[in-house]
């Protein structure tokens, strides 16, 4: 077998790490680094990342503020430890969500008769045609400019994506001949999608998730970067790109350093993700 | 309070990595901004200016908005006008008496003053002029709400009527600018003209309108046949509205445009050592306030509006939000402004701010506060007092709010937010001008009383101000009005403003005219 399921991949961690390529153990360490940060950033950070002091504004990095302050004498760092958690808990939640609106569609389409499969793709044909920004501003006009819309934003523009990538896979699942095999012993439709096509399917939305949790990140800084996510005071990283902007020559700390952390994280993500799918797809022969 | 700006989000789209390198790429070439030389100055024709606000129509009755009187002002005439001294002085007025009991002003016109087709400037033009904007009701309508009729004697010759007394009418005539009736009449149809003058011009001033695109570009030329006309002023005048600072100082960077009044404090330096330029200070009529609702809720406790007021920081607000182009304000009138009360500067005491949440009894507060998150200086003021109040034990939630709603909201107290961040422009010099339409409770559930306030003895000396022929005895009672204001805490006042404009070298002229609060083009001299 050429290819194997992330579940047995995943059983054998320390074994894949040894003998992973440099560049792909460099971005899952950061991904986890990431992680870490999502979960514990708060407690590591130095400062209140919401409390002003006029008089302490835009000092340049050094022994005080490792990343010096904004224009409202806010700790940089504290913010950007902070900023972890809406900028990425808030991707995550966004893709999760529109994979497991999409598989759950794309199994309903699997299951049920042809009209009812080609009603749901023309419907997520239509989705893709809407480009995410233009609908997120939509959305943010609609229930006010927040986190909250923003992610609503993106899973109504993503789920079809997942919709798509998760039915092609199906549709090949179904047809081989354990699930026919399956089908002949008359097991429960319901059974039959959870035991056997579902688990044989989703390695490709796995490493579709994986992929586009940096693109997450970058459409969530995005969105706050316009005004239509986050809000200020909040430390979420677009927005405090949005707000050091204004400072680029007199400060650029407070621009750079979440600009530079958006890249970084948009970047570890996408390797991970295409590592993943190496291992997925078979380039590695086990 | 009028803002002639555009209340709409026009921040560009960019994504992650293209910010990243974006931000890479303008940091980089930042600090080269100062280090173009250019030619020495010469002798321009044209003068072109950027203009920061929206302008959708060139009606003069709109003259309240900041944005519509710098439009109007090269190409119409006033009866009046406050000069840099803060005294008002004659345009088309040549001599002006207000009878005793400030009740009637008799006016005699310049004489041999045309509009621009040719036709005199007569006591007609004036009467048609105030009879329409007291039909209309819209604009300027507001500040010259005591007017009755225009008595005609001559051509030159004429008495305005007032119903009531009003100290305040003859600085309100300085944004009333006198239309041609004959041309307006012609081109009116059934609205009085309202759509035609949107787009057209029918005016006496110093330049004439040579074209206009709403809300991009007006060109003006220089109108020599203008009574009294300088030679010294740029033959052309252009506008351009660029709503975006940053679009402003790269285009005055790169010779796009000549003059700009909206450049970031932030990239005030770099002009300011570039040879090419010159940086006037100038201040300016407008001041950043916090309205909190005087009748309901928390903030209808004066100590809690005390408490509030006393957790900010004011020296931190000038010196690093405005960036040194602003000071700390010292009651509710702008320093601008006439009549000022001898009140101290605000100042910051978080101790006593904390003993008077104590004394209120208030535990675990929350208010709410609108502010407009587009402009800077509201969102950093925002955060910073969401901050300070969070160390008197107070939560503060920021509700971002375009103006139009916030207007909307204050015609009802219970509608009205509990704290309102502002900016406020006294439409005239006129310390009643301000005094008048914010705090005395006539104007409850208008647009402009932004904290309902309601104090019958503010009430009883802004009435007699007003009323009264008596600059003396008017001054005294606006000092005691401020000085009750104050003593309620009515309003958080937090800074007054400066603005710089930026011009070529060689460009004199630049002078505060405290009746507008932008431009005036005709005072500019490029030779």
């Amino acid at each position: 077998m050429t290819s194997m399921t992330t579940s047995a991949l995943l059983r054998r961690p320390v074994l894949r790490l040894r003998r992973m390529p440099k560049l792909d153990r460099a971005a899952f360490a950061m991904v986890g680094l990431l992680l870490l940060t999502v979960a514990f950033g708060p407690l590591l950070a130095p400062y209140d990342p919401y409390h002003v002091d006029l008089g302490q504004a835009m000092l340049p990095p050094g022994a005080e503020h490792w990343l010096g302050t904004d224009s409202s004498g806010r700790d940089v760092l504290s913010r950007v430890l902070y900023g972890a958690r809406p900028t990425i808990l808030g991707s995550l939640c966004a893709v999760g969500l529109s994979a497991l609106i999409g598989v759950t569609v794309a199994s309903l389409a699997a299951l049920a008769p042809r009209w009812v499969d080609d009603a749901i793709m023309r419907i997520c044909d239509i989705a893709l045609s809407l480009p995410i920004m233009v609908m997120a501003l939509g959305i943010s006009v609609a229930l006010g400019p927040s986190l909250r819309s923003a992610i609503i934003a993106m899973v109504l523009s993503w789920w079809p994506s997942f919709t798509r990538l998760a039915r092609a896979e199906i549709r090949t699942t179904m047809t081989s001949t354990y699930v026919e095999s399956a089908v002949i012993t008359g097991v429960s439709r319901w059974r039959l999608m959870t035991r056997h096509v579902l688990p044989n399917s989703l390695d490709s939305v796995y490493v579709q998730v994986t992929l586009e949790i940096g693109g997450a990140t970058l459409i969530m800084a995005g969105l706050s970067f316009i005004g239509a996510g986050a809000q200020p005071p909040s430390a979420e990283w677009g927005a405090m790109v949005e707000s050091g902007s204004r400072f680029l020559t007199s400060a650029w700390w407070t621009a750079v350093v979440p600009g530079a952390v958006i890249t970084l994280t948009a970047l570890a993500f996408a390797l991970a993700g295409d590592a993943l799918r190496a291992r997925t797809s078979g380039r590695e022969v086990m | 309070m009028y803002l002639g700006r555009s209340l709409t989000v026009t921040r560009g789209a960019g994504l992650g990595a293209a910010l990243l390198a974006f931000a890479t790429l303008t940091a980089c070439t930042a600090g080269g901004t100062a280090s173009r030389t250019g030619a020495t100055p010469a002798a321009r024709d044209t003068l072109t200016f950027g203009v920061d606000g929206t302008l959708p129509n060139l009606d003069p009755i709109l003259a309240s908005n900041s944005t519509v009187d710098q439009a109007v002002v090269p190409v119409y005439d006033a009866l009046l006008d406050f000069s840099p001294a803060n005294e008002i002085v004659g345009r088309l007025a040549e001599k002006w008496t207000v009878a005793p009991d400030a009740r009637s002003v008799e006016f005699t016109l310049r004489p041999g003053v045309t509009f621009h087709d040719g036709t005199p400037v007569t006591a007609k033009d004036v009467a048609y002029t105030l009879d329409r904007i007291k039909k209309l009701g819209v604009g300027v309508a507001e500040s010259v709400s005591a007017y009755e009729k225009t008595e005609i004697s001559d051509d030159t010759h004429f008495t305005i009527r007032l119903s009531t007394p009003s100290s305040l009418f003859l600085g309100a005539l300085s944004k009333v600018y006198v239309l041609n009736s004959k041309l307006v009449q012609a081109g009116a149809g059934s609205d009085d003209g309202q759509a035609w003058l949107a787009t057209h011009v029918a005016g006496s001033g110093p330049y004439t309108l040579a074209s206009y695109t709403p809300n991009q570009h007006i060109k003006y030329v220089r109108n020599d046949a203008y009574a009294g006309a300088d030679p010294r002023i740029a033959k052309t005048v252009v506008y351009r509205l660029l709503p975006e600072s940053s679009t402003q100082r790269d285009e005055l960077e790169n010779g796009n445009i000549d003059v700009s009044d909206g450049i970031d404090p932030i990239d005030v330096p770099a002009f300011e050592n570039n040879p090419r330029f010159e940086a006037v200070r100038l201040k300016k009529p407008q001041g950043l306030y916090v309205f909190f609702n005087t009748q309901k809720g928390a903030t209808a406790d004066r100590r809690i509006r005390e408490a509030v007021r006393l957790a900010y920081d004011y020296q931190g607000h000038a010196k690093t939000i405005l960036r040194g182009f602003g000071s700390v304000a010292a009651g509710p009138l702008p320093d601008t402004m006439g009549c000022r009360a001898d009140i101290p500067d605000a100042r910051q005491d978080l101790a006593r701010a904390r003993e008077l949440v104590a004394e209120s009894g208030q535990k675990d507060l929350k208010l709410t506060m609108a502010y407009q998150q587009i402009f800077s200086e509201h969102a950093e003021a925002a955060t910073a007092l969401q901050s300070a109040l969070k160390q008197i034990g107070i939560t503060l939630e920021l509700k971002p709010t375009a103006y139009p709603n916030y207007l909307e909201s204050l015609k009802s107290v219970d509608t009205t937010p509990q704290l309102a961040l502002l900016w406020d422009n006294p439409p005239t010099p006129d310390a009643g001008s301000l005094l008048y339409r914010t705090y005395s409770s006539k104007f409850l559930g208008s647009s402009t009383n932004y904290g309902q306030y309601k104090n019958a003895e503010v009430d009883a000396l802004l009435d007699k101000a007003v009323s009264s022929g008596d600059e003396t005895a008017r001054c005294a009672a606006y000092k005691k009005a401020q000085e009750l204001i104050e003593a309620d805490a009515a309003t958080m006042n937090i800074a007054d403003h400066e603005t710089v404009i930026i011009a070529p070298k060689g460009v004199t002229g630049i002078e505060l005219y405290p009746a507008h609060v932008g431009y005036v083009p005709q005072a500019y001299k490029v030779s």
